[in-house]
């Protein structure tokens, strides 16, 4: 089976204090869904980096848009990202994302 | 004074016509005077009984199929039987196209034939198959009594006695409509039946009504059409039955409703002992369906959220949980249930609160349609349920408070209130394999210029459609005051598609603002809290712990 693999790069202001979480994960690879994983950088890191590998060909414009929204929204800096998606449709991503983002708030 | 006018003077050409057939096929009875026939002479019977082109109506539903008569109909021989027009609910089976291949039949009136909708577009264009018109079960049975009154019935029971008597049992469905249109215009009725029992658990049709009887041995084909298994549903049906919920069963407070066949409204039903219940709806809302015997239904049942379920069939496996719970379902003198499509599509036309379903697409006026290029599927009910009824003249909450809010129609009858059903449907914005669900152009346009119909075929006409959902929120179409406006709110909740992407944030935010859009922050919804795990069963089996055992699924529902 062919796989995409798309990257994405975000920067931002590095976070002044830091606790809580240095590793997350979300989902779960199967048909039509997909896992997210996340390790926190350095501090004073303020760049994040997003690496997909998606078993879908040729959404790479919808990637952009559903990645830039969550990330000027949510205000994630200083991460590696991995998302392993099998799949998924926009609203299992962002809903994906947003169980992501109540982990990153939560820890 | 003499009128001008020739007087007719023949009254009973159809009574001797079908006398005569009767006679005719007395020599395949099993002994004079009797009305059964072995299964090995049906062929025979048939070509007795049936005559080229003849209106005949094969029973089949989504779930009960007069399947031994329609094998025996595609053996008949084609150059003495053939130009039938069939009248028939759905077109499911492989051998109701056979009937077509073979030169049997020739012109269709329907209406559904989603499981054969490749094969009938084939044979439409191939000539094999001249389709009348296609219609909601309420037209087609409405035209058995005008226009499509058929000659011969070919329908299925479970059981019969020696008198013609029927018993139809759960799965009634469609045969009380068939049989008494038929008849009372003098035609011919035969039965399939597993068996000739001295008695009945009770009469489903009457014995005078019903001329030959096949007992083949075996139970007519029934398909376990609305099982879900709850293990199939995803967390984005659960954000969006949330949404259902909260946003607008408990905001228009829904008592009676209709429920599709998706996993949305699947979700929806096993949210309401669990989230519904948080909400403090219970009692308020979801407590009158009409809707087959969905197993999902099986948690708030046991939770008492349901008062009552009239039916359009029954459900395979569901028969003794039914029976045992007389107070909720519609329950004969035997102690079974008896279904009626015919009933229950009324009921669901004009007696509900809230319809909901689901589709394959929309489009920017808010029309939506599960026909695509190459398949003609038809309508089967929903057309009915999901509709506001010009004739409805009673009033309950939800519809009165609906009524108020429809902007758009307002006026048009000066200072008098009207009503208005909830029509919903529940789309994600991207189907299987990333296909858009919101597009500029539907499908339907695409079949319809293929098949030579003369309207595109759509499911829900964007004016009857009160709620749009999707996984991004809720659009509250009827607030609406202009076309314009609706295709706005249509474009904020179509997520990141062609259609979605033109969604202008600003006006989005005004919506929002308006109370015309929701999104799940608006409606108090963690998107991230939108987890499977608020399901009351998460499989086939905790549905039949639920039940206490009474629940007996199909074997190919058992993974245990």
């Amino acid at each position: 089976m062919a796989l995409e693999r798309l990257e994405f790069e975000y920067t931002g202001v590095p976070e002044e204090k830091r606790d809580g979480w240095d590793y997350l994960h979300v989902g779960h690879v199967m048909s039509g869904d997909l896992e997210i994983l996340v390790e926190r950088l350095p501090a004073q890191a303020n760049v994040s980096r997003i690496r997909i590998t998606t078993s879908a060909v040729g959404f790479g414009s919808v990637w952009q848009m559903v990645i830039d929204e969550f990330m000027a929204t949510r205000k994630v800096c200083g991460c590696e990202i991995w998302i392993n998606d099998d799949g998924a449709t926009p609203a299992v991503v962002k809903l994906r994302l947003s169980q992501l983002a109540r982990e990153m708030s939560v820890k | 004074m003499e009128s001008m006018a020739a007087r007719r003077t023949e009254w009973t050409l159809r009574k001797n016509e079908f006398l005569k057939r009767l006679c005719e096929a007395q020599q395949f009875v099993s002994e004079p005077g009797s009305k059964i026939v072995d299964p090995l002479d049906c062929v025979s019977l048939l070509e007795a009984v049936i005559q080229s082109g003849d209106r005949v109506a094969l029973e089949g539903n989504n779930q009960k199929q007069a399947d031994f008569l329609a094998d025996c109909l595609c053996n008949v021989d084609a150059k003495r039987v053939n130009n039938l027009h069939m009248v028939q609910s759905v077109i499911a089976l492989p051998s109701h196209c056979e009937v077509f291949e073979r030169g049997i039949a020739r012109l269709a009136d329907f209406s559904y034939s989603s499981p054969q909708s490749a094969r009938v577009a084939q044979m439409v264009s191939e000539g094999k198959m001249k389709i009348g018109e296609i219609h909601t079960y309420l037209e087609l049975f409405g035209r058995y009594f005008v226009d499509l009154t058929p000659d011969v019935a070919l329908v299925a029971a479970i059981s019969a006695d020696r008198a013609g008597n029927l018993y139809t049992g759960p799965n009634t469905e469609d045969t009380p409509t068939i049989v008494e249109a038929t008849k009372f215009r003098q035609g011919i009725v035969v039965a399939q039946v597993e068996k000739i029992v001295d008695k009945l658990p009770r009469v489903d049709i009457p014995g005078e009504w019903v001329d030959f009887l096949v007992p083949v041995g075996r139970p007519c084909y029934t398909e376990p059409l609305f099982t879900r298994d709850p293990a199939l549903i995803t967390d984005v049906h659960v954000l969006m039955a949330m949404m259902v919920i909260k946003g607008i069963y408990g905001e228009y407070g829904v008592r009676s409703l209709n429920h599709g066949i998706g996993f949305g409204t699947c979700a929806i039903e096993l949210l309401l002992p669990t989230y519904a219940e948080s909400l403090g709806l219970k009692g308020k809302i979801c407590s009158h369906w009409t809707v087959n015997p969905h197993p999902s239904l099986i948690p708030a049942i046991e939770c008492g959220f349901v008062e009552s379920v009239h039916s359009f069939g029954s459900e395979v496996g569901m028969e003794d949980y039914m029976a045992s719970r007389p107070d909720v379902f519609f329950i004969g003198p035997d102690g079974n249930m008896r279904s009626n499509r015919a009933m229950c599509q009324v009921a669901g036309h004009y007696a509900v609160d809230a319809f909901v379903g689901s589709t394959l697409q929309v489009d920017r006026y808010g029309n939506s349609s599960a026909a695509v290029a190459g398949r003609i599927a038809g309508f089967g009910g929903a057309p009915n349920m999901g509709c506001d009824p010009p004739g409805r003249r009673h009033s309950t909450p939800s519809w009165l408070r609906a009524g108020r809010e429809s902007a758009m129609t307002r006026g048009l009858i000066g200072p008098v209130e009207r009503g208005r059903k909830l029509v919903i449907q529940m789309v994600e914005t991207f189907g299987a394999g990333r296909v858009q669900s919101f597009v500029h152009r539907l499908d339907a346009w695409t079949l319809m210029e293929e098949a030579g119909f003369a309207i595109p075929p759509i499911m829900m006409y964007g004016d009857a459609i009160t709620h749009l959902v999707t996984e991004e929120g809720i659009a509250h179409l009827l607030r609406c005051d202009s076309l314009k406006q609706r295709e706005a709110a249509i474009k904020a909740v179509a997520g990141y598609t062609d259609l979605g992407r033109e969604a202008d944030p600003k006006e989005t935010l005004e919506l929002r603002r308006q109370g015309i859009v929701q999104t799940p922050e608006d409606l108090g919804i963690d998107i991230g809290d939108a987890s499977t795990s608020h399901l009351a069963a998460h499989s086939i089996r905790e549905l039949v712990e639920w039940s206490g055992g009474l629940y007996r699924p199909p074997d190919r529902f058992r993974e245990w």
